[in-house]
């Protein structure tokens, strides 16, 4: 799914709630391409955890679930295409059931 | 009629007397039940400026055609008066088996007006009230009250209850139910005590006819099936708590009384951390498939305590109050269910007593020993008792935090953190900007539940730090979404489940009701029932400049949080507001015109 020959950059990628405690992970660290989309962050984050396939991630490990939002540095939401990051970006991944 | 029983029981404390009023059905289609059916009546029986605490002031308990129809999270009733803590409308929400009892006792709702001599325990039995002497009953706690009810009269029996918050007339309290569900926001549990009701026992077997019954069945099925799928998986798992760890990283955990938008301590107790540590079991209420509800416990060496946390509990009492000891917080949430207090707003109001400890301005009763300071947390679950029982400082803060700021002046008003006289949710405005017109406009003060407006801001429709003409439409389609949800009524944690909600919820409805109603005319019934809460509130008095935020809102720019210095300017909520009003076919002025109420079916409310 990460093309050949594209220069990755390093990304953290936070997880919270149900996710936290099933990864037993807070932080996960990917390389994904520096003009990114939400089907190469699936398939980074379904190599590095595969515990987020099935919830998070669609089964073949290729997109990002609709329950989820992705957020870049808690500043801003991605709508899944074609976003920019730089190397000490933080990716928030989080459910979109938003507050109670 | 099906799915409705065509009446409400009216019930008058002072003569002793009930008698049965009958509800046309056009009212059902306009108002369907629960919060909306409520409204209605609230603005029928409650006549223009009354006093909250008077004997005019209705207490108002409306279920909905959905009650008793086993479809998951139903089991949901509502709650009304006017409000002693806001001077408008009070609407609250609990859930369990209280709603199928008041259901099958007392019709579609049931009606408490004037006031018992002294402190009594009504049993609604199948329709008819009976009076019995509660005095054995005062003092107690919500827990021990309904089991003390239980003892005395049956298992069979639901109970609703109130405090010794409730009997002692803190603004705040709550009507607790069903082992500690509580009808929370707003005061009613004062209204409850001012009345002489210290609890209400019902039972009956009144049923309501169901027009589809298979398609319920079917629909029941598909339902259940969709509310455990992953559109729900937060409230199943973490619940609410999970909000902390989030919100913290997002900068819009209120903490400090509302000074910062980060918890240092955050991590101590998260949703995560109290999960790990302190889980011990999910509660669900009856008819529920999610079972949102953490029961939590304590792991210190004290005495050990059990109780039900969820998010705005957890905020109110840990970072608002700069506490990062669970165990206390956990210890501070069930005393609040024991007295029967808003968690909200009494974390809120002693917020806003230790930012004046903090900035050396002094209140009565301070010299009791109490350190209410941001620095030290062991005086809070005493400082909480003595709120519940009115002794000493708690005097003064069970008035709320506005009414203590007027008392104790010294511009102790601009930290006072409510809207119309209700507390601030854990959601910091100036970092979420539609969340803070929903707070500055909503009819029952600072609200997160009636509005909905941080699922725009956090799910990236719209910028959540900036103003744009967008924003009313959101917060108008959002509370309108929000009324009917809480009036047919359908429990918040399932909104996700639903393909199309209108589409849904119309099919549910008229397999239930067979009234054949739209999904374009549930909508309108959602626009319907705010517009008549804000007639209810302009008729109690409200004024353009009600619907406002804090001083500190709107004059400190956020310190901290991925965006510090955000701020949000008078101007930036005048144009928000203005554009709401607009969205609503308003005037300028925030009052509705003749010909938006015509629009509605409102106006025949207006001969009245």
């Amino acid at each position: 799914m990460n093309p050949e020959n594209v220069p990755l950059v390093p990304v953290t990628v936070e997880v919270y709630g149900t996710l936290r405690l099933r990864t037993k992970r807070k932080y996960l660290y990917v390389e994904i391409p520096q003009v990114c989309d939400r089907h190469n962050l699936a398939f980074a984050l379904s190599k590095v955890c595969p515990d987020l396939v099935g919830i998070a991630i669609n089964n073949e490990g290729t997109d990002i679930k609709d329950t989820y939002v992705i957020n870049l540095n808690g500043l801003k939401f991605l709508d899944g295409n074609n976003f920019h990051v730089n190397s000490d970006d933080s990716i928030i991944l989080l459910s979109n059931q938003a507050g109670g | 009629m099906y799915g409705y029983h065509g009446k409400v029981l009216v019930v008058d404390l002072s003569l002793k007397t009930s008698r049965w009023d009958y509800i046309p059905e056009d009212i059902y289609r306009k108002y369907l039940g629960g919060i909306g059916l409520g409204t209605y009546l609230l603005y029928r029986y409650c006549p223009p400026q009354t006093e909250p605490l008077s004997e005019d002031n209705p207490l108002i308990f409306a279920t909905s055609p959905f009650v008793g129809s086993r479809l998951t999270t139903t089991s949901k009733f509502a709650v009304l008066a006017k409000s002693p803590l806001t001077g408008f409308i009070a609407d609250s929400l609990s859930s369990s088996h209280l709603a199928d009892a008041l259901k099958s006792a007392c019709g579609d709702a049931l009606i408490l007006l004037n006031r018992a001599r002294d402190f009594t325990l009504l049993h609604i039995d199948n329709g008819k009230p009976v009076f019995m002497d509660a005095s054995d009953l005062v003092g107690l706690s919500t827990f021990d009250t309904e089991k003390s009810v239980k003892d005395r009269i049956g298992k069979n029996v639901r109970v609703a209850s109130i405090g010794p918050a409730g009997e002692n007339q803190v603004l705040y309290a709550s009507i607790a139910n069903d082992g500690g569900r509580q009808a929370g926001r707003c005061g009613l549990g004062a209204v409850m005590g001012f009345k002489n009701i210290k609890a209400l026992a019902i039972n009956g077997n009144m049923t309501t006819q169901i027009y589809d019954l298979d398609g319920v069945e079917r629909y029941r099925r598909k339902i259940s099936a969709k509310s455990l799928g992953e559109g729900t998986d937060k409230y199943r798992n973490l619940g609410t708590m999970a909000n902390v760890s989030l919100f913290n990283r997002f900068g819009i955990l209120p903490t400090k009384n509302f000074q910062q938008a980060t918890f240092e301590n955050a991590d101590k107790i998260s949703g995560e951390e109290l999960f790990e540590k302190h889980f011990e079991k999910n509660a669900y209420c009856s008819n529920c498939t999610i079972g949102c509800e953490k029961i939590l416990v304590t792991t210190d060496n004290g005495k050990k305590n059990t109780g039900r946390m969820e998010y705005e509990s957890l905020f109110a009492f840990g970072p608002l109050c700069n506490v990062d000891d669970p165990n206390t917080i956990i210890r501070a949430a069930r005393l609040c269910d024991e007295l029967g207090m808003d968690t909200v707003s009494c974390g809120a109001t002693i917020a806003w007593a230790m930012e004046c400890y903090e900035k050396g301005i002094s209140i009565d009763g301070q010299d009791e020993g109490i350190n209410l300071s941001f620095l030290e947390s062991r005086d809070l679950l005493k400082t909480v008792s003595m709120i519940g029982h009115r002794e000493g400082i708690g005097n003064l803060l069970a008035l709320g935090s506005k009414r203590a700021s007027e008392i104790v002046g010294g511009r102790s008003d601009r930290w006072a953190m409510h809207v119309k006289g209700l507390e601030m949710p854990g959601y910091e405005p100036r970092s979420l900007k539609t969340m803070a017109l929903g707070f500055a406009i909503t009819p029952r003060g600072a609200c997160h539940n009636r509005t909905s407006g941080y699922e725009a801001d956090l799910s990236g429709s719209v910028d959540r730090f900036g103003v744009d003409n967008r924003r009313s439409e959101v917060a108008v389609s959002g509370e309108d979404f929000t009324a009917v949800l809480d009036s047919l009524v359908w429990c918040k944690f399932l909104r996700k489940a639903f393909d199309d909600f209108y589409s849904d919820s119309a099919e549910a409805y008229n397999l239930i009701t067979g009234l054949d109603i739209t999904p374009a005319e549930l909508k309108v019934c959602g626009e319907r029932i705010n517009n008549l809460k804000k007639l209810f509130n302009i008729r109690e008095g409200w004024r353009r400049s009600d619907d406002t935020l804090p001083h500190r809102i709107l004059n400190e720019p956020l310190p901290d949080g991925v965006m510090p210095g955000v701020v949000l300017s008078q101007e930036e909520l005048d144009t928000m507001v203005e554009g709401y009003y607009v969205c609503r076919g308003w005037t300028k002025d925030g009052l509705i015109p003749s010909s938006k109420m015509c629009e509605l079916g409102l106006d025949s409310l207006l001969v009245n």
